[in-house]
Order: structure tokens, then C-alpha cells, then sequence
């Protein structure tokens, strides 16, 4: 397969900073553990203490060191926050992925390559993969809120529409409307906006879910 | 000593690499999957697999120069291992099972934590991973007495192994496995066949094919270059970038 290297490519957006990329995720984490109103800074606070334990969570904070020093222009640097990813939370992102402040990825497992975008409130399942197909550099673009379930593949340039649900064992290689429920290798809808089960007039999902049965297994 | 022991590894690599070619090359006249008469029962001596990984990570990311010598690749192979997420996992499995049939007692199962721990690779002792492997992404389960063939590439998320019956799977010669899929039982798949995302193969997969799905369906033969071919022109090396701390010249 002949893949020009240097073509032209389109621009990705810029990385998140730092500081707001692990508030953002850390504030996810504790608003997943017990969705009760809290504020801000308590949120926060839950975050680390979960961070603690939780090695998926580990594994987040060190893709985004990984991608700070990227951007600081400390390419070693970066690796060692990439093998940390690696070793903490089996979390394996490669330098050209976007991910918004406030991603969840409750059990780690995951393998993000290619010029992905990813929203925030985006919860990404375990032993999941989100990458290229072969001949093309058209990647994923993952819309806010959407649920992938655990052992999912979306390859190539699909993009996600906000909110939806990708059931677990599908593959995607086609683009999803937003608040629709899919499934299937390639995926089919299962539930069609027609009937939303997740109502557009709701925020966002919450990931409590998942995020406790993460706390009970490890 | 070390011109002794550079000798010893080139004959061996040399040796390695002509048998895998053959190998191939013979399995691109047949049709169905079969079991060639170059499966062995050992694991492939360590330098010469290490070179011929090493040389299919670099040609993954278009960086192989065929003229390159085993030397200079096994001079790649530290850089490699760090910059890439399957190599040092690999490698460290290369070393489990050459201490495993030398016979060392505790060497081999540092080897798999530090195997497991870099990429999450786990392959059992008795599984053969013939030289030439690659795992992009690291993050594979290979159990039991696999048999894999050499220049397979096989993505993250895959389990393969022997199922109910015990009996494993046996790989032919540059198979490509997708993400998250499940090869189990004893499974013959043959040469260049390609195995898609998610697919879970329970039965044989004849050489050229492409299947996807549960249960593995054929949707498709290819015919490959043969293997050696490279895809395009290797480009010339980077030149070194001029020192930046020098001053510059005024023109």
C-alpha cells in the first residue's frame, strides 16, 4: 500500500494545556464516582484521592504529562510519560491524538493512533481501538459525550456524532448520527434518534457505571 | 572474541532469514493452509530473530534500507525499542524463551514481567514466534503452543491460542492479525492471510485470504508481492542536522 508521507495533511487542533487537560479529567473522575452536585474544587479533590488507586486514572495523567512535553519540545521526555501510560494503565496514545479536557477512560486499555479527535465526556471502554485503516490518514472524530463500549474498533475517517453509544464487540467503520445507539462489525443502528433513549435535552452521560465496577475489580 | 561471536551471529541471521524467505516464497505456489516442512519445535536463535524484528519494525515505519547490514540494525535496536511500543516487548520475549530453552531458572520469568509490563505482551513458553514478528501497538495474549510464522504482524488486543480440545493454532508466513480479534483451537491459517477487526477465527483460513466477522467468513484473496519486494524506492538517510550552537556563517 503507498502512503505518501509527505503529503500535504490537514492541521489538528492544538493541544489542550496541562493544567486545564488533568482538572478536567480528574474532575470527570470524581463526578463519576457520586454524581451529587458538588463543586468544583471538590470534585477535583475526589479525582486525586481516586487517582491514588486507580491506575487507569494514573495512566490518563501521564498520557497528558506525555503530551505537555511533547509540545515543550522534550521528545524523550514525552516517551518516558508514554511508557508510563503504558505500564500504569495499558494506555497507548500516540503523539498526533487530541483528547479534550475531561476524557474518561475508567479501566485503561485503550489504543488511540492517528489524528483522532476526541470530545470531552467521551467514555472509552477497555481493550479498545481507535486508529486508521490501511491507505488513508483519515482518523476518527469522536463528538462530546459519546459512550464506546469495551472491545471496540473504530477505524478509519468516521466521524461520531455527540452522545451516542457504540455497544460492545462492534466495529465501526461508518459514520454514527448523534444520540444513536450502534452496534454490529461493521455496526448498524440499534436505536435510532427517532427514539433516543438518551434524550438530547440531558447533559451528558454519566459515567458512574463504569466507573464503579472499575473500583471493584482492581 | 567479539569478531568470533559477530561471525557466529551473522551465519546464523544469514541462515534465518534465507529460510524464512524460502519458506515463503514456497507457500506462495499453494493454495490451501498446510503445515510446511519449515516449522520447527525450537524457538529461533535470539540474534538472528532480534535482527530480522528489528529490520520488520523499521520497514513498518518506512525507515528499512535493505542494504542496511545485521550489524547496523542490531545497532537500531535499542533506539527502536524505546521508540516504539511493541519492539522492547518483543525482545524481551525473544530473551524469555532463548533462557527458557537454555534451561536458566529465573532469568525467563523476569524476562515476561518485563514483557507483560512494557506493551502488556504475554506469550507462553511453549508458543514459536518464527523471526520477523511485529507488534505495532503491543498489548497481545498468545497462550499454549502457538505456532506463528515468520513476518506476522499482529495488532492489540488479540488472543490467540488453543481452545477447549487443547490443540493450539498454527500461523502460517506473514499473516496480518487486526485489532481485538480471537484465533483459537487448533486453526490453521495459511500464508498472507489477513484476519480483519474483530473477527473471531475457529476455523481454517485458507493462504491469500481476507476474513472477517463471528465466525470468520471470506470476503476476499489478494495476491501479494512476494516478500522481500520493497514498496517503494528505500528514501536516502537523513542528512545530520547542522550544530546549532555554532555560529552562523555570515554570507
Amino acid at each position: 500500500m503507498k502512503v505518501d508521507l509527505h503529503a500535504e495533511q490537514p492541521r489538528r487542533a492544538p493541544q489542550p494545556n496541562l493544567r486545564t487537560a488533568v482538572g478536567g479529567d480528574l474532575r470527570l473522575a470524581g463526578r463519576a464516582l457520586a454524581d451529587d452536585g458538588a463543586t468544583a474544587r471538590n470534585l477535583l479533590g475526589r479525582g486525586l484521592r481516586l487517582a491514588v488507586t486507580n491506575r487507569a486514572l494514573q495512566g490518563l495523567i501521564a498520557y497528558r504529562l506525555q503530551v505537555h512535553f511533547a509540545e515543550r519540545g522534550r521528545p524523550q521526555v514525552s516517551r518516558a510519560f508514554h511508557w508510563l501510560a503504558i505500564w500504569r494503565g495499558q494506555i497507548c496514545i500516540g503523539r498526533a491524538v487530541v483528547l479534550e479536557p475531561g476524557v474518561s477512560i475508567p479501566e485503561g486499555r485503550v489504543v488511540l493512533d492517528g489524528r483522532i479527535h476526541v470530545a470531552s465526556e467521551v467514555v472509552i471502554g477497555p481493550e479498545t481501538t481507535l486508529g486508521l485503516r490501511e491507505g488513508s490518514f483519515a482518523a476518527p472524530r469522536i463528538g462530546r459525550g459519546t459512550t464506546i463500549g469495551r472491545r471496540v474498533s473504530i477505524l478509519g475517517g468516521v466521524t461520531i456524532g455527540g452522545g451516542a453509544r457504540i455497544l460492545e464487540n462492534s466495529v465501526v467503520l461508518n459514520n454514527v448520527a448523534a444520540y444513536t445507539t450502534v452496534a454490529g462489525r461493521p455496526t448498524t443502528p440499534v436505536i435510532s434518534p427517532a427514539a433516543p433513549v438518551i434524550s438530547p435535552a440531558t447533559p451528558a452521560i454519566s459515567p458512574a457505571a463504569p466507573f464503579r465496577s472499575a473500583q471493584q475489580t482492581t | 572474541m567479539f569478531s568470533h561471536w559477530l561471525a557466529v551471529l551473522l551465519v546464523r541471521s544469514e541462515s534465518a532469514l534465507e529460510r524464512a524467505r524460502q519458506h515463503a516464497t514456497e507457500d506462495d505456489e499453494v493454495d490451501g493452509p498446510r503445515r510446511s516442512a519449515w516449522y520447527s519445535d525450537r524457538p529461533p536463535p535470539f540474534f538472528a530473530a532480534v535482527v530480522s524484528d528489528t529490520r520488520r519494525t523499521m520497514t513498518a515505519r518506512q525507515q528499512h534500507d535493505v542494504e542496511c547490514s545485521d550489524v547496523d540494525v542490531l545497532r537500531q535496536t535499542p533506539r527502536l525499542m524505546w521508540e516504539t511500543d511493541g519492539l522492547l516487548g518483543l525482545v524481551a520475549y525473544r530473551a524469555q524463551s532463548r533462557w527458557t530453552s537454555l534451561g536458566i531458572p529465573v532469568l525467563p520469568r523476569l524476562a515476561r514481567r518485563v514483557c507483560s509490563m512494557a506493551g502488556n505482551i504475554r506469550i507462553d513458553d511453549q508458543a514459536i514466534i518464527e523471526p520477523g514478528a511485529i507488534f505495532p501497538h503491543g498489548q497481545v495474549t498468545i497462550t499454549g503452543a502457538t505456532h506463528i510464522g515468520p513476518g506476522s504482524s499482529i495488532r492489540q488486543w488479540t488472543r490467540i491460542g488453543p481452545g477447549p480440545t487443547g490443540d493450539a493454532p498454527q500461523l502460517g508466513a506473514v499473516v496480518r492479525v487486526g485489532t481485538t480479534s480471537e484465533i483459537s483451537g487448533s486453526v490453521r491459517v495459511g500464508a498472507h492471510a489477513i484476519i480483519g477487526a474483530n473477527a473471531c477465527v475457529s476455523e481454517d483460513v485458507p493462504a491469500k485470504a481476507t476474513v472477517v466477522g463471528d465466525p470468520a467468513r471470506v470476503i476476499g484473496m489478494r495476491t501479494p508481492a512476494p516478500l522481500g519486494t520493497p514498496r517503494r524506492a528505500a528514501r536516502p538517510r537523513q542528512q545530520r542536522q547542522p550544530d546549532r550552537s555554532a555560529p552562523p556563517v555570515p554570507t
